[in-house]
């Protein structure tokens, strides 16, 4: 099987092409051999090439996996290779978008919108501004793409995990 | 000594505070909101009592439910944590009336040294230097006439409040009136009060502050200083004992004049005394935070004393267990702040369920927290989840085992500020000990915005085989991880590759 994976705005290619003792595992352009070993829940035992590593695998939604290394966190979106062809996405090693969701973190309000429907946003940008807390918070897009939804008005109440934005 | 202690706080704290009276046998009431039924501190405590619903006003603030709590159970002294009520006067002084013990100073010394302003004017009469600044609170007209006389830039801060709250930093007469009209609205709205004062701005000045504990008799000492220079929007978020930049000469004399405004307001129990110290190692004084502080753990590990049992003795009328010439500082200890916040968003508070957690540990490493596997972050208050305290010989070996015990740390479910802790703890500045009260904001106005990336390759690699094995398609939503392979199979077929 082979998935593309977008990690801070670059694509990679990756294909597992053996799941025995070792697995074999292409990435780009280096080939690894993978004893991955789970211990529990989200926790993995990965040692590649003698080297020992402490993995957790956390599924964020819409194909995105947490992958924590030595307590580090590492955001990817992982497609199988197939589907992203047919969805028309850009080659590996060009930077990618994917569809994001700017999600409300807690209940509060809505005080701005700084973006409108079909706008071009990059990565960093501000999307909407959401006061709770008594703080403001400025949600920013995580990647590049195009607003296609705004499913709030400035004033509106929100609640904690609602989407406020798609962007694609 | 007391039967039964209240502990009038929640979290990491109250968690703290439990374990103190245990070791010294007495009683522990928790009290808890709504919002934490399930929470650390209700478990640890022998008893439990539900006190209001989630908002903080409507419960860890209510003086009158905490007060009938503590009679209802027969606790003798109430212990009020830090922030809540741990300063406020009213509450001090309802105890008092109430024949309960507040284990802190008496309502008298946190009204007197509540107040910004009469704090600064009693320690001018005691002979201790202050910021060169204001001593009474003024009027818009009257700020900008000291502005133009002190020199611009100045410091606008609230007479009745701190944390950050109603401070504006002026680097030019025409940015005054609006950093006026701002610093009084937000005074107003955080404690109720508009009045400001006004402080020359000290630059690249460092955050140092002594520990001190007084008792019922007159007796003050101190206890070794914190360097709290490590700040954001006015926040600490890493703090050490002792101080890299501070000698023994510096700390005898911050010491002897922090027990010198220790003694003229008539001051008992823990307290703090907060510094600002230039390069050329004058200091002012700023404030007495008459409370324990969260930081108090660093001060505990490189002088060998539970403050917290101290501030129990003291309360019950016992004379301090130590003399100055006792206190030795051995070592070095540095705290990190463990907020449920999200560093590469602009720290946006994350709370949540805690799904994930697996704590460091092994030698010098010492962990406070109110938190567990599978237990709800709230939202109403404070985000701070736990505190990571590394000691080693030296400061060299403190950050050697924080820097290995914040990569053993793994927290998942929120967002934590582990990850910042990890770039600050690898900065050089900081490992040289060079730094001040600004330099965490201007690092991050450079911009906090990626996850490091150091071990990408792995990562995906990992992803890709945890999909793999996984099996069911990508497109199901929010979709929880299938069973893990039972190790069992794992094993079996290990065997038989083996075998071949």
């Amino acid at each position: 099987m082979t998935y593309s994976a977008d990690f801070q705005g670059r694509t990679h290619r990756v294909a597992v092409t053996e799941t025995g003792l070792p697995a074999t595992v292409q990435l780009d352009e280096t080939t690894y051999e993978v004893d991955f070993a789970p211990i529990g829940g989200s926790l993995f035992s990965v040692i590649i090439q003698g080297r020992s590593y402490e993995i957790d695998v956390v599924e964020d939604g819409e194909g995105v996996l947490v992958v924590w290394v030595e307590g580090e966190p590492h955001h990817i979106q992982f497609e199988e290779e197939g589907r992203r062809r047919r969805r028309g996405a850009r080659a590996p090693g060009q930077v990618a978008g994917g569809r994001q969701t700017i999600v409300a973190p807690m209940p509060g309000k809505v005080v701005k919108v700084l973006v409108s429907p079909e706008e071009q946003v990059s990565a960093g940008q501000g999307i909407i501004v959401v006061e709770a807390m008594k703080m403001e918070n400025e949600l920013k897009a995580s990647g590049p793409g195009v607003v296609k939804e705004i499913r709030v008005q400035e004033g509106a109440g929100v609640g904690g995990g609602d989407v406020l934005v798609v962007i694609e | 000594m007391f039967k039964k202690i209240l502990i009038a706080n929640r979290g990491e704290i109250a968690v703290r505070v439990i374990r103190a009276c245990r070791e010294m046998g007495i009683g522990t009431v928790a009290v808890y909101s709504d919002a934490d039924r399930a929470a650390l501190h209700v478990r640890m405590a022998d008893e439990a009592y539900l006190i209001g619903p989630a908002p903080s006003a409507q419960s860890y603030l209510k003086v009158d439910r905490i007060i009938d709590t503590a009679k209802t159970a027969g606790a003798e002294a109430i212990h009020p944590g830090y922030g809540f009520l741990s300063e406020n006067p009213e509450f001090a002084l309802r105890c008092e009336q109430e024949g309960l013990v507040f284990i802190g100073p008496t309502s008298q010394a946190i009204r007197a040294m509540g107040g910004k302003t009469a704090a600064r004017s009693l320690a001018t009469h005691a002979g201790v230097p202050v910021v060169p600044g204001t001593t009474r609170d003024l009027t818009d007209e009257e700020v900008l006439q000291v502005a133009t006389e002190m020199g611009f830039p100045v410091l606008i801060k609230a007479s009745a409040g701190g944390g950050g709250k109603g401070m504006r930093v002026v680097s030019a007469e025409a940015e005054l009136a609006g950093a006026i009209r701002a610093a009084r609205s937000e005074a107003s709205s955080a404690f109720g009060n508009p009045a400001i004062y006004v402080e020359r701005y000290l630059q690249r000045a460092r955050h140092i502050e002594m520990q001190i504990l007084a008792d019922k008799a007159g007796n003050v000492v101190y206890l070794g200083e914190r360097e709290c220079s490590l700040q954001r929007r006015h926040q600490k978020v890493v703090e050490e004992s002792p101080s890299p930049f501070v000698d023994a000469d510096l700390r005898c004399r911050i010491g002897e004049a922090a027990v010198k405004l220790a003694k003229a307001a008539s001051y008992t129990n823990a307290g703090t005394l907060e510094f600002l110290v230039d390069s050329a190692k004058n200091f002012y004084f700023l404030e007495l935070n008459a409370r324990l502080q969260v930081e108090h753990p660093v001060t505990e590990m490189v002088t060998g004393l539970d403050l917290v049992k101290e501030q129990i003795r003291i309360a019950a009328g016992e004379a301090l267990s130590v003399r100055q010439e006792e206190i030795r500082l051995r070592g070095h200890a540095i705290e990190c702040r463990i907020y449920a916040e999200d560093p590469f968003n602009n720290f946006m508070p994350s709370p949540g369920r805690i799904q994930v957690l697996r704590n460091p540990s092994g030698p010098g490493i010492r962990i406070d927290s109110g938190i567990y596997e599978g237990c709800e972050v709230p939202l109403y208050y404070d985000p701070i989840v736990a505190k990571l305290i590394a000691w080693g010989q030296d400061r060299g070996e403190a950050i050697g085992r924080m820097r290995r015990a914040l990569r053993e740390y793994v927290i998942i479910g929120v967002k934590t500020s582990i990850p910042f802790h990890h770039r600050i703890l690898d900065h050089p500045q900081f490992q040289k000990g060079e730094f001040h009260t600004q330099f965490l904001e201007s690092w991050l106005a450079d911009g906090f915005k990626e996850e490091s990336g150091r071990l990408a390759e792995i990562a995906l690699v990992a992803g890709a085989l945890y999909l793999h094995t996984k099996k069911p398609s990508l497109a199901a939503p929010g979709g929880q991880a299938a069973p893990a392979e039972s190790l069992w199979k794992l094993a079996s077929r290990h065997e038989a590759v083996r075998r071949k």
